[in-house]
């Protein structure tokens, strides 16, 4: 059988920018797994993805469970203009060596009958915004059946990710 | 902003290349009762599932998928650790007769909504261990739903060669439901 895990596309930032676009997505895969290894820029950088350009529509929810260090505790986001991963513990930002550790599947990103599924977990090391760290692992739905051609990562709160930080996209072929 | 379409540089992460699919089940119009995967291969070290799904009960909107290993039902267990949007939770099933996983949508989840999945069965092969399976699964519903990471124990030595995948309150799975089996080769 043929190795059916795919690199698509990989890039590691020269400079700061607010977001990175994967774009002309093939549609020949059935997964995809994004894997983004993170700093930001001050407090309260967290993940943000959007799809096929919809960065400003209301269409995106997620449901998350994170821990902090000290407490255990769940939280959702409705109807927003992109889909939320992490919530308040940010990517680190205060250590130049530190990044934070994110890892994205986006189910059956290809068909045109569901909305779309995304599970993500991430890790941000000592340097969040709380100081401490934190561990999420989220759940996050984009009302729309349109096949996802394109895929941007950003961070919200207007700030940008640092030089240093890598992102890789796979594809993953069902037989 | 960089755009990176499919002709980015090549210089990260290796990408495994001993991850092979083994086989795939999409539902159709008529919907399925189960999921199964039978006659696994015994070549790889560890197998993945992936999946998205959606069941057919109707009095409520999140359900549970139940796994069992070669059409077995006994010596069963699970923890569950998630989050329901305002609150973590945590639960553990003893002595069952399936491993319970967390969650599945329904078909009152709302339009067009389906539930992800991604189960790991470490080294199925293996007969001299129980087997230990983990899984990040759930769904959102905007307004509810549920993210949840599992762990789950079959105590049996026996290779797996069967794999199935059942609705925990419903009867069965809904068309556009669709699981696929990947294997893992060790070195």
């Amino acid at each position: 059988m043929a190795s059916t895990y795919e690199k698509i596309a990989t890039t590691t930032l020269g400079s700061a920018v607010a977001s990175v676009s994967f774009t002309s997505i093939s549609g020949t895969y059935t997964d995809l797994v994004i894997i983004a290894n993170v700093q930001g820029q001050s407090n309260g950088c967290n993940i943000q993805i959007w799809f096929n350009g919809d960065g400003s529509s209301t269409n995106y929810s997620s449901s998350t469970l994170y821990y902090t260090g000290s407490t255990v505790a769940s939280t959702r986001n409705s109807n927003t203009a992109k889909l939320n991963f992490g919530t308040n513990g940010g990517q680190p930002f205060a250590n130049a060596n530190q990044f934070g550790l994110n890892i994205y599947n986006i189910q059956n990103y290809s068909n045109s009958t569901t909305y779309k599924t995304a599970l993500g977990t991430s890790r941000s090391p000592n340097g969040g915004y709380t100081g401490a760290g934190e561990f999420d692992l989220a759940v996050g739905m984009w009302r729309n059946t349109a096949a996802i051609t394109s895929i941007d990562i950003g961070v919200d709160n207007s700030k940008t990710m640092q030089i240093g930080s890598s992102f890789t996209i796979y594809g993953i072929k069902a037989a | 902003m960089p755009i990176l379409g499919i002709i980015a540089s090549s210089k990260l992460t290796a990408v495994p290349s001993s991850y092979e699919s083994i086989a795939t089940v999409t539902v159709g119009s008529g919907g399925s009762a189960s999921i199964s995967f039978t006659s696994i291969p015994s070549t790889y070290t560890h197998l993945q599932v992936r999946g998205i799904a959606r069941s057919n009960r109707s009095s409520a909107t999140q359900d549970w998928y139940e796994l069992t290993f070669n059409s077995t039902s006994t010596g069963y267990s699970a923890h569950d650790l998630g989050g329901d949007g305002s609150s973590a939770f945590a639960a553990a099933t003893t002595n069952a007769t399936y491993i319970e996983l967390s969650k599945c949508a329904t078909s009152t989840s709302g339009t067009n909504v389906f539930s992800a999945i991604v189960i790991d069965v470490l080294d199925y092969g293996n007969t001299n261990k129980y087997k230990t399976v983990r899984s990040l699964g759930g769904l959102d519903m905007n307004g509810s739903g549920t993210i949840a990471f599992d762990s789950g124990n079959w105590r049996d030595t026996s290779a797996i060669n069967t794999l199935t995948i059942d609705a925990g309150n419903g009867t069965g799975f809904l068309q556009y439901t669709q699981f696929a089996l990947y294997g893992i080769k060790g070195a």
